[in-house]
């Protein structure tokens, strides 16, 4: 192929692979003949390193054809149960890390100017591929709406709670809408979660303007954890090792580091339609520090009898643990 | 091209041993710029070896021959950089770890080909993406991005390639560009 530099002996590898991506990409074109094969097949047999080459660049162009997931909005999974966990006194760790109803999902890239929406069941879990570069992921039952246009970037999360991994564009800010708020993004990675009136916002790297209705902005940066509730906004520091554990339903585990039974119990029934009830105070009170499967209300159940020697009964849809 | 057993088996068992193999490589060749070629070199001898028979199991053959390339390479070259031989016994071959469910490698892989879309030069990622998942065809991308089609050819092999080095050697080369 001509492009190349003459008299590199022995050729490069750099050299090597883009003269294997040329060939790929060129038997894609139309008019491809007879002769072309034929040059391309002995070019391909001339050395075993043009052929390593060639396996490599066409295996990773195959790979990419699961991008086609992107096109079309994902189903959830059904709801699997698998969870190998081993206890060791009071701390839990799950060794196979299981997720949740699986989705995937995106807005085609490129799209035209109108609204999408995407949502996810109790248990689901989705990736969305933004047509700005942007990365959103949805957590268990929850609900936003997309708007990508040339001039601007919303979006409206109505329910639930999301983690947004921003591409930077200095031309059209990146807008989250909650309720009266408004988080405008400055390049930046971060999740909210929404709980009916409550909003919480955590900022996982660079900074974040939030605004409320009637009130005035402020700059959040990475370690921030602000909880909005009507006005009144709170901001507090996080490390980056809690902050990891509250985006801990990314790898579909719940990290507990220290709260009550009730806390994890409240927790837990977010992922799931049976429910975990906890009426005797003193049971609830009782403190926690657990790697979980989110999407396996049996392995907190099995905590709370082996561990705490409580008692767990089924009535209904709900799981009531008591002494 | 008719896919053979043998080619099956690099694509399935050694192209993805790439991540390790390079970390390897760096580790134990001090000149940077030399390990892509490397990391070919090794293919091309393993590849030919398994012309004759296909190793079985791969990985601990893919790493004998990257110790062998480099030894004969330090002897050849008469120097020993200090940190060469350090790492050529301690080569950790991780026991396999119980894999993670279905879903989860999926969900995986999807995120690694989003994350290796997002870094390709803007231009290139749209012809890509316009292929790939717009399902568009060639015509149409040069008329959609309106360029001719010799430079949809061009952004589609760069895309290529720098999508190889993402998928396989896990980051990014920074000359991709062509």
């Amino acid at each position: 192929m001509n492009d190349l530099e003459p008299g590199l002996s022995p050729p490069s590898a750099k050299a090597i692979r883009l003269e294997a991506a040329m060939w790929h990409d060129r038997r894609e074109r139309e008019g491809w003949t007879q002769n072309d094969e034929i040059a391309f097949q002995s070019w391909l047999n001339e050395a075993a390193a043009h052929k390593v080459a060639f396996l490599r660049v066409d295996a990773a162009w195959a790979r990419a054809d699961r991008l086609n997931a992107l096109r079309d909005a994902g189903r959830d999974a059904p709801f699997k149960s698998l969870s190998r966990f081993r206890s060791a006194a009071i701390r839990i760790t799950v060794a196979g890390i299981t997720l949740a109803a699986v989705g995937f999902a995106a807005v085609p890239y490129f799209s035209k100017s109108h609204i999408r929406t995407y949502s996810t069941a109790v248990g689901g879990h989705k990736v969305l591929a933004l047509s700005d570069g942007s990365r959103v992921e949805l957590n268990t039952d929850s609900s936003l709406r997309v708007e990508i246009t040339g001039k601007r970037r919303v979006v409206w999360l109505d329910r639930g709670e999301a983690y947004f991994k921003v591409r930077a564009d200095a031309v059209r800010p990146f807008i989250v809408k909650v309720g009266d708020h408004r988080i405008t993004d400055i390049g930046t990675a971060f999740d909210i979660r929404r709980d009916e009136d409550r909003l919480k916002v955590f900022v996982l790297e660079g900074r974040i303007q939030l605004a409320g209705e009637g009130n005035g902005s402020r700059l959040l940066k990475d370690g921030d954890v602000a909880v909005a509730n009507g006005s009144a906004v709170i901001v507090n520091r996080e490390t980056e090792r809690a902050l990891a554990n509250e985006l801990g339903w990314q790898r579909g585990v719940l990290v507990f580091d220290n709260v009550t039974l009730a806390e994890a119990a409240s927790e837990f029934n977010r992922y799931s339609h049976d429910k975990i009830v906890i009426p005797d105070p003193s049971a609830a009170k009782i403190t926690i520090g657990a790697t979980l499967p989110s999407n396996d209300v049996s392995a907190f159940v099995r905590v709370a009898q082996k561990i705490f020697g409580l008692h767990a009964e089924r009535r209904g849809d709900n799981i009531v643990i008591s002494r | 091209m008719a896919a053979t057993d043998l080619d099956t088996w690099f694509v399935r068992e050694v192209l993805p041993l790439e991540a390790a193999l390079m970390q390897f490589l760096r580790r134990s060749w001090r000149n940077r710029a030399d390990v892509d070629d490397l990391c070919q070199e090794v293919y091309v001898r393993v590849y030919e070896a398994a012309q004759k028979e296909i190793p079985d199991p791969a990985r601990p053959f893919v790493f004998a021959v990257a110790r062998n390339l480099i030894i004969n390479r330090v002897r050849r070259e008469h120097i020993v950089p200090i940190e060469t031989f350090g790492d050529l016994d301690a080569l950790a071959i991780a026991a396999d770890e119980p894999g993670p469910d279905r879903n989860a490698i999926a969900r995986e892989e999807l995120r690694r080909l989003q994350a290796a879309l997002d870094r390709l030069p803007p231009r290139c990622r749209e012809a890509v993406v316009l292929k790939k998942i717009e399902g568009l065809s060639r015509k149409e991308i040069a008329q959609r991005m309106n360029i001719g089609e010799d430079t949809v050819h061009r952004h589609l092999t760069e895309g290529r390639l720098a999508l190889a080095d993402l998928l396989y050697a896990g980051k990014p080369d920074p000359d991709w560009t062509i």
